[in-house]
């Protein structure tokens, strides 16, 4: 199974966030990054940096500030184009704001299982339900998707280990169009499987 | 209908699969890491089609956006929104459209070259437009020094449109009722 990214469970910050429910840490959240775009006071978005820092922390940020490296350097890339070119300040206005949404998103995306997200998914999805469109597709492709990305990695890696078995040449490119092939055969299967089951037919 | 859903899903994980494929993080364009998932979204366009090519896309983005680090790197979460790649990830969706639209045009006179084509245009043109001016807004530089900070990945770009013509016409030989 895919290890989702997730906040270390035993801490007592990660256990509060975990309980606040997922629509409201969402809504919450695009409520604040709107709000963040109309700050231009740098002692106020500092102010706000610090206090998403702090969250971070408190729901156990080791892993969570990792994941932010590749984005943090680049924003410090672009600060240094900003002193070069002149205007500092905005620079800064920049990094602290963007900072303090990436550190926030970050958090409400470790302390919110997948599961939650797809019923916030699918309650988004409600007005089309209304109007006639069948949403319940769009929830299947979703978990398929979840399921299907660790099964192309053990169908790659199985059909290496035939190649291995049968040459001793090194495969490179020639696998790719069987992976492909078969991972097609594999969904067409599976969707069979699905129709099976009746998938859509129960669409409510 | 089975089918349509279950393959959108197929080339969705196939971007993630892609994802697994080592990075090459080149620090002076600014992080911007190159990755074999741009692979896959010119891939789901080719073979998919335009519409469901985009859908591929979106189901992709959806469950990265709830959680699963799925994105080169291990990344993913809705922090991906807030950062400075955000433009790449939003035109995602849009190239693989505009790859389908192209390829379906071009593919019945010349099936390479018209994946090769269609590749570059959504892939690199059309994905590009949306690149540079979510880094230019993002972090506020202009979109000259954007552009110049991007321009490093189009080698790699043009070898994924290469890469995934091939494989999309190999695949249409031995699947040709693989409609799009």
């Amino acid at each position: 199974m895919i290890a989702l990214a997730s906040a270390s469970a035993n801490r007592r910050g990660a256990r509060i966030m975990r309980a606040i429910p997922a629509g409201l840490k969402l809504a919450g959240l695009a409520l604040i990054g709107a709000g963040l775009l109309f700050v231009e006071n740098a002692f106020a978005l500092g102010g706000v940096f610090a206090l998403c820092l702090v969250l971070a922390w408190a729901v156990g940020a080791a892993p969570l500030l990792r994941a932010l490296l590749p984005p943090a350097f680049m924003l410090a890339l672009a600060f240094v184009a900003h002193l070069v070119l002149g205007d500092w300040q905005v620079g800064l206005v920049m990094i602290l704001r963007i900072g303090a949404l990436l550190l926030l998103a970050s958090v409400v995306s470790a302390s919110t299982g997948v599961s939650e997200m797809l019923a916030v998914m699918d309650r988004v999805l409600a007005p089309l339900r209304w109007v006639g469109v069948a949403t319940r597709p769009v929830g299947v492709a979703c978990m398929l998707t979840l399921r299907f990305a660790p099964m192309l990695g053990a169908r790659w890696q199985a059909l290496g280990e035939a190649w291995r078995a049968r040459s001793p040449r090194r495969a490179q490119w020639r696998l790719v169009t069987p992976f492909v092939i078969s991972t097609l055969d594999d969904a067409d299967r599976a969707a069979d499987a699905l129709a099976a089951r009746g998938a859509f037919a129960r669409d409510d | 209908m089975e089918k349509t859903v279950a393959r959108i899903a197929l080339f969705a994980a196939l971007i993630a699969a892609l994802g697994l494929v080592p990075q090459i993080v080149l620090p002076f364009a600014g992080g911007v890491p190159i990755t074999a998932q741009t692979l896959g979204v010119m891939l789901a366009g080719l073979m998919l089609g335009p519409w469901r090519g985009a859908g591929a896309v979106l189901v992709f983005m959806a469950v990265v956006a709830m959680g699963a680090p799925l994105l080169a790197g291990g990344r993913g979460g809705l922090g991906v929104f807030a950062g400075p790649t955000v433009g790449f990830f939003v035109g995602w969706p849009v190239a693989a459209a505009v790859i389908g639209l192209v390829n379906r045009a071009m593919r019945h006179q010349a099936p390479l070259l018209g994946g090769i084509a269609a590749s570059m245009l959504g892939g690199i043109v059309v994905l590009y437009i949306f690149g540079i001016i979510g880094l230019a807004m993002i972090t506020q530089m202009d979109l000259v020094a954007a552009t110049v900070a991007v321009l490093i990945f189009i080698p790699g770009d043009i070898l994924k449109a290469v890469i995934a013509a091939f494989i999309a016409r190999e695949v249409r030989r031995a699947r040709p009722d693989l409609v799009d």
